[in-house]
């Protein structure tokens, strides 16, 4: 059963290798390109029995949506308690450190940066004019 | 060496809403019952500035809503009732799909919820403070 298997795989080989020679030969035949050759010993055969393994170039960086997710909770979150100010402060300052990140390193949710950006944003700029208010007018 | 299962998105909300449920019980008891009894002060933002900050009547309407007054927690704060929706909407339904192993599909979390509440924290900030400078409507 399995030299069965083996031996169709190997004529499967031959004919795709075959294959290729031709398309060689017609491509040198069109363009008139002699440095085509018909040495096929220096191209890299793929078996088609190998499993195609899909390359994702783009996991590592879903893998860091995370930092999008909290730069914009963490603005959501500042703009809410501007209310207690030093506190907020720095809630605004790690939903911008983390929302920068995510756009200085391209992960993903670049949208979901640029809120958290603007949020963060918005809730230090509250915070930080209530905090200088109050310490104006002696609150 | 066994590899870690890695965690899903959805997952990680789950065990996130878990433990903010943890925390908000014994802050409830604690703080809106023992302490202040159910009555709260003004925002000092609105009681020396004359304005509403984007948080004013957020404790209001979460005690509102704790106690099932969900209109009255509406027009204190919406983000409270928004997001106490979602919460309970996304908890029930992934402890369902937990407990029938995957035959009951729960609902997954979309990236909108957290872009709603935004809209939602934005226009009440604009409304409330139109209405109050414009037409002395208050609301707290």
């Amino acid at each position: 059963m399995d030299q069965n298997q083996n031996e169709e795989q190997h004529t499967y080989t031959e004919k795709w290798m075959d294959n290729q020679k031709s398309t060689t030969d017609v491509i040198s035949h069109l363009f008139g390109d002699s440095s085509i050759s018909r040495d096929t010993s220096s191209v890299v055969m793929h078996n088609p029995y190998d499993p195609v393994i899909p390359v994702n170039d783009n996991s590592d960086r879903q893998k860091n949506i995370g930092f999008a997710i909290t730069g914009m909770v963490c603005g959501i979150f500042s703009m809410l308690a501007c209310i207690l100010m030093l506190f907020d402060i720095i809630v605004s300052i790690l939903g911008l450190i983390f929302s920068i990140i995510a756009i200085a390193k391209k992960y993903a949710g670049k949208g979901m940066a640029i809120a958290g950006i603007v949020c963060s944003c918005v809730g230090l700029v509250l915070s930080v004019g209530f905090f200088i208010l109050c310490i104006a007018f002696s609150i | 060496m066994k590899q870690l299962k890695k965690i899903t998105l959805d997952q990680g909300m789950y065990i996130t809403g878990i433990i903010v449920f943890i925390v908000l019980i014994p802050i409830h008891f604690l703080y809106f019952n023992a302490l202040n009894n159910g009555q709260f002060d003004s925002c000092f933002v609105l009681k020396y500035f004359g304005i509403y900050c984007p948080g004013c009547g957020g404790s209001r309407a979460f005690y509102a809503f704790l106690h099932g007054r969900f209109i009255e927690s509406f027009i204190y704060h919406p983000i409270v009732p928004y997001t106490g929706v979602i919460y309970i909407l996304f908890m029930s339904t992934q402890t369902l799909q937990l407990l029938s192993k995957g035959r009951i599909k729960g609902i997954h979390f979309h990236y909108w919820f957290l872009y709603g509440a935004i809209v939602v924290i934005a226009l009440n900030f604009l409304i409330k403070n139109i209405l109050l400078l414009c037409f002395y409507i208050t609301f707290i």
